[in-house]
């Protein structure tokens, strides 16, 4: 079974490097970048399978990004992790086709546990897309 | 605010007695007017009526009327007439050799004085004395036919002054029956006649007005009597009624005067209770503004700690991952750096957590000596990630001679960041706040923040944020404000041009004395 891909976009460098590192230690093929240009320049050239996305970030809005990101590729599935506690900002990431939502400080268990679950509804989606052209 | 009602009412009170004045000044010119005509008319138809009734009388009588003069008898003579006319009270004669006789029926004679001397001369210069009064204050008035036809009213001590002074007072009674200047009744002392230069335009009868009571006169044709009529019932004169319009004005003045004092009195009374009201309800509204301020720049900083605590976090994490590995494995070199980092985001951490409770505390107000730029930077910390977010570039314009100034930190702070977040709202996304610090002339430091959009874009106009009387639930910061910025003699401006561009301006004095009136927390 192949490493699930995991691109991290966080403006906050020290979290989205220690984070990425964790999640390499924990057999996920992570990339961490701080930018919304990196960030497009990175799903266009290697697809990530899920995308852990940050809200609040300079020059992009996070909901921008996540709008661009599920026009790009529509089967990435992105996960908000932001610092925001706003229920606006939820309801607004799920509407616009986010998987799900948390707060930071978040524990990393949890976030690999939104990540597996992430991944498995995108196979799944795939397999259900494959049969229906077969 | 107030300052400005209470200049309003004293205006209009002002306003209101002008205008009784000029309503009760108008009447009484009206009245007075409606009033002498009145009286003259009366009295000339009585005169009428009367010269009427003793032309008859003499036509038949009049040897014996002579009879009765001469020999003393004014009095039956009076009495005849009063018997004609009730309007008769009076009867005077002057005979050939100058000895007067006037009978009254009011029996004053008393206050006429018979002064023989000045007969003869007045005789003897070719006048016709017809009457002569002594004034209260002593000064003779004397009524006197000029050459037999017209009638003058002279004023003086003694004939002699009439006759010898020609600039003596000498009152005319004209054709239209007014007495003309100068003369005692109207004060007039400037125009001076001469006796020689009299108008001969004065009738057989008329009513003059004599220190302030009229009287009529009747010459009678080829005789030496003279009628004199003063009406029974009274005319009012002049003086009366001016007197008595002077009392209403002064009453009615009075009255008004006491209205508006008492309505101006009940204005000063509901002013203070609503200010006394206001100022408790600022007293109530302030700690929520600030309150409300915390919670909405809550959002933002607890995004700025969750930051370092999710690094931190995640650092730990990987230590802890690491420290799972085999001992070998472990590089200590990068747990020493993962320690680090933690150490460093507790640091940023803890400073943000500083500032913020630095804000928050409201009971540590005090007056000290504020660099301005360094509380406007702090300000700034709290909007850095909505700024970031909404792509509002910011450009410090800090001048660097601006001097400290003594004043309360905290309602500055709050002040500045009502002002920002409102700078926020006003542009929306993308664009550019530029932030200047200056001192201005008078010990005045003035903070403005220009908002600029890209010209395409209109933006909202922020006036009614400084409209108090627009209390939108969006606004409440900046109706807060406006009671913050007065009891620091702070000030707070808005101006909006061309669409795309506000500034928000605020001016800080040197040194103030905060005035506690409307806010304590």
């Amino acid at each position: 079974m192949s490493k699930i891909k995991v691109l991290i976009i966080d403006d906050e460098n020290d979290f989205a490097s220690t984070f990425s590192e964790r999640l390499l230690m924990r057999g996920y093929l992570s990339c961490a970048v701080n930018c919304a240009e990196k960030a497009f320049k990175t799903v266009k050239e290697n697809a990530p399978d899920v995308v852990i996305l940050d809200l609040k970030m300079p020059s992009m809005d996070g909901i921008e990004m996540l709008k661009v990101l599920k026009k790009m590729d529509p089967s990435i599935e992105v996960i908000v992790l932001t610092g925001h506690g706003l229920s606006k900002g939820k309801d607004e990431a799920i509407k616009h086709g986010a998987f799900d939502y948390l707060l930071k400080p978040a524990d990393i268990d949890d976030i690999i546990e939104r990540i597996e679950r992430a991944n498995k509804k995108r196979m799944l989606e795939q397999q259900y897309l494959a049969s229906k052209r077969v | 605010m107030y300052k400005a009602r209470n200049i309003l009412l004293v205006v209009l009170t002002m306003g209101a007695i002008l205008m009784l004045s000029l309503i009760v000044g108008a009447s009484f010119l009206q009245m007075r007017d409606y009033e002498k005509s009145y009286s003259y008319n009366e009295m000339l138809a009585s005169i009428e009526r009367i010269r009427a009734a003793i032309d008859s009388f003499f036509v038949s009588k009049v040897a014996v009327l002579k009879f009765i003069s001469f020999n003393g008898g004014g009095a039956d003579l009076l009495q005849k007439l009063t018997a004609m006319s009730s309007d008769i009270v009076g009867v005077g004669a002057v005979s050939e050799s100058g000895a007067v006789n006037y009978e009254l029926l009011y029996g004053s004679s008393a206050a006429i004085s018979v002064d023989s001397e000045w007969l003869k001369k007045t005789n003897a210069h070719g006048y016709y004395v017809s009457d002569v009064f002594t004034l209260s204050s002593g000064i003779r008035v004397f009524l006197i036919g000029v050459k037999g036809t017209d009638f003058l009213v002279l004023k003086a001590k003694s004939l002699d002054e009439i006759i010898i002074n020609d600039k003596y007072n000498v009152s005319i009674v004209n054709a239209d029956f007014k007495v003309q200047a100068p003369s005692y009744a109207y004060e007039d002392n400037e125009v001076k006649r001469s006796l020689e230069h009299l108008p001969s335009v004065f009738p057989t009868s008329t009513v003059i007005n004599v220190t302030g009571a009229l009287h009529g006169y009747v010459r009678v044709d080829g005789s030496e009597w003279i009628i004199n009529i003063i009406p029974k019932k009274g005319v009012h004169s002049i003086s009366f009624v001016e007197s008595t319009f002077f009392k209403i004005i002064v009453v009615a003045s009075a009255m008004v005067l006491l209205t508006i004092g008492l309505i101006v009195w009940g204005f000063v009374i509901n002013l203070r209770e609503a200010d006394k009201k206001t100022q408790e309800a600022v007293k109530k509204l302030l700690p929520f503004s600030r309150l409300s301020i915390i919670g909405r720049l809550a959002n933002n900083i607890m995004n700025e700690l969750n930051n370092p605590l999710e690094i931190i976090n995640q650092k730990a994490g990987l230590i802890n991952d690491m420290l799972m590995l085999p001992a070998a494995d472990i590089n200590k070199d990068k747990v020493v750096f993962l320690t680090q980092g933690i150490l460093d985001n507790i640091k940023r951490g803890r400073t943000i957590i500083h500032r913020f409770l630095k804000f928050a505390d409201t009971n540590t107000e005090t007056i000290e000596f504020l660099a301005v730029d360094s509380v406007l930077k702090d300000v700034l910390v709290f909007f850095k990630d909505e700024l970031a977010f909404r792509n509002i570039r910011v450009i410090r314009k800090f001048s660097t001679d601006v001097p400290t100034v003594n004043t309360n930190r905290c309602k500055v702070q709050q002040v500045f960041l009502n002002v920002i977040n409102g700078a926020i709202k006003f542009l929306g996304k993308d664009g550019t706040m530029i932030l200047y610090i200056h001192s201005v002339k008078g010990g005045v430091i003035m903070i403005e923040v220009i908002c600029e959009t890209t010209m395409d874009k209109k933006v909202r106009d922020a006036s009614h944020y400084f409209d108090q009387q627009d209390e939108k639930e969006d606004d409440f910061d900046f109706y807060a404000s406006q009671w913050i910025v007065k009891s620091i003699g702070v000030t707070m401006d808005y101006k909006l041009h061309d669409n795309n561009k506000a500034v928000f301006c605020v001016t800080i004095p040197v040194s103030t004395e905060e005035d506690n009136t409307y806010v304590k927390d």
